[in-house]
């Protein structure tokens, strides 16, 4: 005989075998206890959790003579033969290939006669939510008043596609799922049987990616059982259920809830490279963030039900996030997880998914929480409203106070125009420039190139025009430094007042707060840092955080800076795109 | 026929870890009754199937691996093997009537031995009935059978049939080798580091090849995605004039959305720093491309182009689908201008 898999070896022989049954054990040991036994049985629920194996017992049951508690004795001849599937009373038909209406008229027909060896005649049909509408409608009769002697048992994983008609002929036995720790405990028992060492944490880990059944738990361990020669080991167990491993989990987690995107994205790419599977990992993922909700909750609840201790990351965790935060994230979740299945590429949509769930908070800052978005929407077009109209009036008390000097007002500006064309360049403003400078950070410019684009859109065409080939560069919370990339336009964007109060407003508008607006040109931009690091001598720290500060310029600029130049020579400025390495 | 000794070479060479694990199985008598395997589609999944039975057939096995020469193997290899039946799905799906076959078939005692082995290609095309008639004779087949089901997807197999085989999970083939492969075959780096993305299978990505199909295809994509990302509705015209010639059946349909993907996906991946992108040919372009989004425009776009494949294998029309994409990416990119 070739091997057997776990699962058909030990299949539940009498009812106490059943695992996380209880209820429907008790019921059906009862009933056969004081002979009040049906003559139809609706046996539901979801896959593995012994529905056949349930149906094969009872036909023992029914037909044993020596019924000890209502369990069949497993060794009179009738209970082998049944055991054995050679018992002709005890007639097992698989409803998903027989389920025409000529099927079940040939068992209609056979029903009439007596059994012939065994005292009941037990017609076990087995996934017979597959039935065509005629069959179910050609047994009812039947299955209403069978012939004495005959029992039905009905089985299916699928109660909703079986008629209200046929479930008010029978007795309904709801199966539950099992949870891991009595699937543990059946593995447990099982192992200790077979006399195979197992790792504790790889059989929690089976039994959670069982989920629920117990014929997946037990293939699962069989696969562990013959790939670890005889041993169940925690890596086996990760690798046959395709569970990513603990640790890379929390990192992957850990830099999700710090919304470090980037490293986020890398530790994907390492578990993906592991062949992992991708549903397997957003369940993995939900399961976590379910307990971390709970665990915020309920600790001690958390503690009880996940059979391995919880991990120190596990409670860091749970202290770095929200629970808005968590609800939000398993929302997403579970809309990838429902767009991956009709897809062969998953990768592309845990990269979404990673994205997503690291952007979360800035994501929130622009629609706040779910619940009543629209007010927020309207709440913040007010606040906007509110800064602008603030802008105005300052601007009107300004002009009260120029009024006078009208043209002094008007002068500067000439001034201005005069410098700039006196000189072949017109120097960076560096008294501006500095300050922002000095505040500068990498996280207000990120900020300032998200909005960037939305910026450009609404100024008007002619000014887009002049705008369209600069950069921010550098940015803190009260200014921004521009880059151009040709003189030319520099020198107009200079000149250009509206522009300037323009942009200064459409970024009030846009981020809530004042900036000032400095421009600079490319080629003169790392002199001017190079020249601001060193004279407000920084110290290596914070040289070291400066370079960040700004993407368009290394470190070392002064010696690229010749490069960059002679590059830009040869090639033209636009063509030139000076990156950090 | 020269390729035979190639096939047996196939399954090692691309899953040595699987083939592995097969032969600790058939050496210590626990082969299963049933096995899934699952993984993206040229991964290996027939090969793995076919050097199994091979293994199990081979009258002149060498130490542990079947010679590929003998009668044996070559009749598996051929498909003639009368105790290897192989089904695949016939049109759209696997029918009923298939699996009747399949189950008649295995009520015989074998031909020439005691042992059966049959592979279920694409496995999870199967109609629900043809599934659901599968489940009792997959549970507790008689004799000594095997059964391997292959599958692109899992989540998309019937549960109950799932829990009744044990699942393997091939790892995806290394992509550095078959780029490796590719460029050997005079195509270039760049267009094979795209090509691997879409698929794993050779002779698909040859029939991708043919005709210049990808390098066409790339252009369109390119002009089309750069334009609707700058919010130009001219991108429009674009699916009508460029994309559509391209798009001559499901097959490069489905590519073709791939390809879109990718784009986006470039973005995102050059707006978090990441090493390495698809489209490197392009790199400048969709650097410059990325500084001038933000993430959440980038997300959007995303999230308009990740169900796409799913409403194309609802039976949408693809230009409709394709059109309505376009629009939506280019609204994203203007909505706050107005």
């Amino acid at each position: 005989m070739s091997y057997q898999a776990l699962y058909r070896v030990w299949r539940p022989q009498k009812f106490d075998d059943m695992v996380g049954q209880d209820v429907v054990t008790r019921t059906l040991k009862n009933a056969l206890i004081t002979e009040q036994t049906s003559h139809a049985y609706l046996f539901t629920g979801p896959r593995g959790t012994g529905k056949t194996s349930a149906a094969k017992i009872f036909a023992k049951a029914v037909n044993c003579h020596y019924l000890k508690d209502g369990e069949p004795c497993n060794e009179c001849v009738t209970c082998k033969a049944i055991t054995e599937g050679t018992l002709n009373d005890v007639i097992e038909i698989d409803a998903a290939s027989n389920n025409g209406v000529e099927e079940i008229r040939d068992i209609r027909d056979k029903a009439k006669y007596a059994p012939t060896e065994a005292d009941y005649k037990v017609y076990i049909v087995d996934e017979v939510h597959m039935l065509s509408t005629g069959a179910f409608n050609a047994l009812l009769k039947t299955l209403e008043e069978p012939p004495a002697n005959v029992i039905f048992i009905l089985a299916t994983t699928e109660p909703q596609k079986i008629p209200l008609t046929i479930i008010s002929r029978t007795q309904r036995f709801d199966f539950k799922r099992i949870t891991p720790a009595q699937s543990y405990d059946r593995m447990v028992y099982i192992l200790d049987q077979k006399g195979i060492q197992y790792d504790q944490k790889a059989l929690a880990i089976i039994a959670k990616a069982a989920e629920g059944g117990m014929r997946d738990a037990l293939s699962i361990l069989d696969q562990v059982i013959s790939f670890g020669n005889e041993e169940v080991t925690l890596d086996n167990a990760l690798l046959v259920t395709g569970s990513v491993n603990q640790t890379l989990l929390d990192q992957y987690l850990t830099q999700i809830f710090k919304q470090e995107t980037s490293a986020a994205l890398e530790t994907l790419h390492q578990i993906l490279d592991e062949g992992k599977d991708g549903q397997r990992l957003i369940e993995d993922l939900i399961t976590v963030q379910r307990n971390l909700l709970l665990y915020q909750e309920d600790p001690q609840l958390v503690q009880e039900q996940s059979l391995n201790d919880l991990s120190e990351a596990f409670t860091e965790e749970a202290a770095m996030v929200t629970g808005v935060e968590l609800y939000q994230m398993i929302d997403t979740l579970n809309s990838i997880q429902q767009q991956m299945r009709f897809t062969t590429h998953p990768d592309v949509y845990l990269e979404v998914l990673t994205i997503k769930l690291s952007q979360r908070k800035t994501a929130k800052v622009s629609t706040e929480a779910p619940t009543g978005s629209m007010d927020n929407q309207e709440v913040e077009q007010l606040r906007s409203e509110v800064s602008q109209l603030k802008q105005a009036i300052q601007k009107l008390q300004q002009n009260v106070k120029n009024t006078p000097s009208n043209s002094q007002s008007a002068q500067p500006k000439p001034k201005k125009k005069a410098i700039g064309a006196k000189q072949v360049k017109t120097p960076a403003n560096l008294t501006k420039i500095y300050p922002i400078l000095e505040n500068a950070t990498k996280a207000s410019l990120n900020t300032m190139q998200e909005l960037w684009r939305d910026l450009m859109d609404m100024l008007s065409v002619t000014e887009r025009a002049l705008m369209h080939v600069s950069k921010p560069v550098a940015a803190s919370k009260e200014g921004v430094v521009v880059a151009f990339n040709y003189d030319f336009l520099f020198e107009k964007a200079v000149d250009n007042e509206v522009l300037r109060t323009e942009l200064q407003q459409n970024l009030a508008k846009l981020t809530g707060s004042d900036f000032k607006v400095v421009y600079v040109t490319v080629e003169e931009w790392p002199e001017v840092r190079s020249g601001f690091l060193n004279t407000h001598h920084f110290d290596k720290n914070q040289e070291k955080s400066e370079p960040e500060a700004s993407e368009q310029s290394t470190p070392k600029a002064d010696e690229d800076n010749q490069a960059v130049k002679k590059a830009v020579e040869l090639f033209g400025s636009e063509n030139v795109n000076i990156k950090n390495d | 026929m020269e390729d035979l000794k190639n096939l047996t070479n196939q399954a090692v060479e691309k899953q040595p870890e699987i083939v592995k694990r097969f032969n600790e199985m058939i050496d210590s008598q626990h082969l299963s009754h049933a096995y899934l395997l699952t993984g993206a589609g040229g991964i290996g999944k027939k090969d793995v199937a076919q050097w199994v039975a091979m293994r199990l057939f081979c009258i002149d096995l060498q130490g542990s691996m079947p010679c590929g020469e003998c009668e044996e193997c070559t009749r598996i290899i051929s498909g003639q093997h009368p105790d290897v039946v192989e089904i695949a799905p016939d049109g759209q799906s696997i029918k009923v009537e298939q699996v009747r076959f399949l189950k008649a078939e295995f009520s015989k005692s074998g031909v020439e031995g005691a042992r059966k082995v049959f592979i279920i290609e694409q496995a999870n095309k199967m109609t629900t009935s043809a599934a659901n008639s599968l489940l009792k004779f997959i549970e507790e087949p008689s004799g000594e059978v095997t059964a391997f089901l292959l599958a692109e997807n899992r989540s998309l197999m019937l549960p109950t049939i799932v829990s009744r085989t044990e699942i393997i999970e091939l790892k995806p083939l290394p992509k550095d080798r078959l780029i490796k492969e590719l460029t050997e075959q005079n195509i270039a780096e760049t267009d094979a580091r795209i090509l691997t993305r879409l698929t794993n299978d050779t002779s698909e990505i040859q029939t991708l090849v043919d005709n210049n199909w990808i390098l066409d295809a790339h252009k369109a994509l390119e002009k089309w995605f750069i334009t609707a990302t700058t919010g130009d509705i001219t991108a429009f015209v674009d699916v009508q004039t460029r994309v559509m010639a391209l798009a001559k059946d499901r097959f490069y349909q489905e590519k073709i959305l791939d390809l879109m993907m990718l784009y986006a996906m470039d973005l995102l991946e050059l707006k978090f720093d990441q090493e390495t992108i698809t489209y490197e040919a392009n790199r400048r372009q969709l650097q410059e491309l990325a500084d001038q989004t933000n993430v959440r425009q980038l997300l959007a776009v995303a999230d308009v182009l990740l169900p796409l494949k799913h409403q194309l294998s609802q039976n949408l029309n693809f230009q409709s689908v394709v059109e309505k994409a376009t629009i939506k990416i280019c609204n994203i990119f203007k909505m706050r201008g107005r």
